[in-house]
């Protein structure tokens, strides 16, 4: 059962952050259209959005889950093993969730001649965006956790 | 009266399936090339390939054993670039030259890169009297989306197409760079006056039309139309027809979207932007193209043959008189591998060359019946 909630809230955390990241993507090319005089209305927008997060949102939510399923479990390794208490559960896991999409979207161009194929990571604020969504959703995790 | 007509429809069926697979033939006339990308025929009949990882090749139309062309510059073989496309001068029999594209680094320092296209002469097997004509103003880290195709207009000009470096493509609705344009030099890489952008304040001469993503295909028609076709993003590829001084909308407008799922953009049309003669959704991957404009295959001409990388054939467009794609047959799906280019030959022939290691280049003939 432990498991069963452990999986539930892996799959949420990924779920949050991909929610989270996804918007930056779709901001940074309405911006950009914008500056080019297209006629981007708030409906155009939302409508752009909402196929953003079923299209985009899909492969983020598994690249993430990878990285999460990572990091989490190391995380909870270091905190098992090396009795680390300098930063809450919380804390510990929102910045192994950062870790991990930063890390996920750095491989992400590494592995794929050095492309980046998530738009919204093309300019530094948008890659600190996906870091803070990683935050968010490793902040759900390490919350959560200790409810379990 | 129904048996008749099944009868005779037999009859037309087996005809069509007769004359299809019997009007022509394959025939392998080079194997085990290193991921070769584009061919010419030389007025002898010889034919000279380009190997991506920076070769050429000379086919001897006698069949003897090929040869490896010596002194052909070092190019930055990684991701899609290396050496790409290969052309002769239209007077090539009176000065000699041949031009090919390539990509190598800008600044070996920070590993940037960009497109180059230079012209030499062949002497003794080999390159001499090499010159640079061209240097894309496209520098990128990702060495992908280079364009790279060349070919000569009957003025003796040169258009190259100049992809948008994948992650630049805003820059391709810019007029300051090279990123997604279709530029046009002289023969000696010198800016022709009559360029649309050669009097624009902050524009590059020699961009000839722009908003284009990553042109693979370029044939100019007895007409003096060009043809381009790009490989667009998730069903976004494209067919167009290049005009001078037009916009053709990338990535303002397209009918694609990101290979990652996200929209690019929501819109397909705007005034100013030119609209696709047709467009693929799924994405083919079209590579080279050729119009078949020769007499050898009658039933062939006049049509747009396009290579298609990702369903390893070649797509056979008919337009009708206003350009319009009424009809797209599949051929040459028998080969089973993916196909970087196809071209006409001088004999009518049609030759296609295979992408990846061992490639091929294979002649498809006329069986005469």
């Amino acid at each position: 059962m432990k498991l069963v909630r452990l999986s539930s809230i892996l799959l949420i955390a990924s779920l949050i952050t991909a929610f989270l990241a996804t918007p930056i993507t779709t901001i940074s090319y309405s911006l950009w259209l914008l500056g080019e005089n297209m006629p981007m209305t708030t409906k155009v927008f939302f409508d752009s959005l909402a196929h953003d997060w079923l299209n985009l949102g899909l492969p983020l939510f598994f690249i993430f889950l990878f990285g999460f399923t990572i990091a989490f479990l190391a995380t909870g390794f270091l905190r098992k093993f090396f009795n680390i208490t300098y930063f809450s559960s919380a804390t510990s896991y929102a910045l192994a969730g950062a870790a991990a999409v930063g890390l996920s979207l750095y491989l992400s161009v590494e592995l794929v001649f050095n492309i980046q194929f998530i738009g919204g990571n093309r300019y530094l604020l948008g890659f600190i965006g996906h870091l803070v969504a990683g935050y968010l959703g490793g902040y759900f995790f390490g919350s959560f956790l200790r409810k379990i | 009266m129904k048996l008749i007509y099944l009868f005779l429809s037999f009859i037309l069926i087996s005809n069509n399936i007769i004359a299809k697979e019997k009007s022509y033939s394959l025939e392998v006339i080079a194997d085990n090339l290193d991921h070769p990308w584009s061919a010419v025929s030389l007025p002898n009949g010889d034919i000279l390939v380009t190997e991506l990882p920076g070769n050429i090749k000379l086919i001897p139309a006698d069949g003897t054993e090929i040869i490896s062309i010596k002194n052909v510059p070092k190019v930055l073989y990684a991701g899609q670039g290396g050496l790409s496309d290969i052309a002769l001068h239209p007077e090539y029999n009176k000065n000699g030259w041949i031009y090919f594209s390539y990509s190598y680094y800008s600044n070996e320092q920070t590993k940037s890169n960009t497109l180059f296209v230079d012209r030499a002469k062949i002497t003794n097997n080999s390159l001499v009297d090499r010159e640079n004509i061209f240097k894309a103003k496209a520098d990128r880290k990702p060495p992908v989306h280079f364009g790279a195709k060349l070919l000569f207009l009957k003025d003796h000009s040169l258009l190259i197409t100049s992809g948008d470096g994948f992650d630049y493509r805003e820059q391709a609705q810019k007029l300051d760079n090279h990123f997604g344009k279709i530029v046009r030099v002289l023969d000696d890489g010198k800016i022709p006056q009559d360029n649309p952008f050669v009097n624009t304040p902050n524009a590059l001469p020699d961009i000839w039309a722009y908003g284009v993503r990553n042109p693979q295909g370029l044939y100019v028609n007895k007409k003096q139309e060009v043809f381009e076709n790009e490989h667009g993003p998730r069903g976004g590829d494209e067919l167009n027809i290049i005009n001078p001084g037009l916009n053709y909308g990338w990535p303002a407008i397209t009918y694609g979207i990101d290979y990652s799922g996200a929209k690019i953009s929501p819109f397909q049309e705007k005034e100013g932007m030119e609209q696709p003669l047709h467009y693929w959704d799924p994405s083919i991957a079209p590579s080279g193209m050729t119009i078949y404009e020769k007499d050898l295959f009658p039933i062939w001409k006049n049509k747009v043959f396009i290579s298609s990388l990702v369903f390893s054939d070649v797509r056979m467009l008919t337009l009708d008189n206003d350009y319009k794609v009424i009809k797209e047959d599949i051929l040459f799906e028998e080969i089973g591998k993916r196909i970087r280019n196809v071209l006409t030959l001088p004999s009518g022939e049609i030759l296609l060359i295979t992408d990846k290691k061992n490639g091929q280049l294979i002649k498809v003939k006329k069986i005469q019946i």
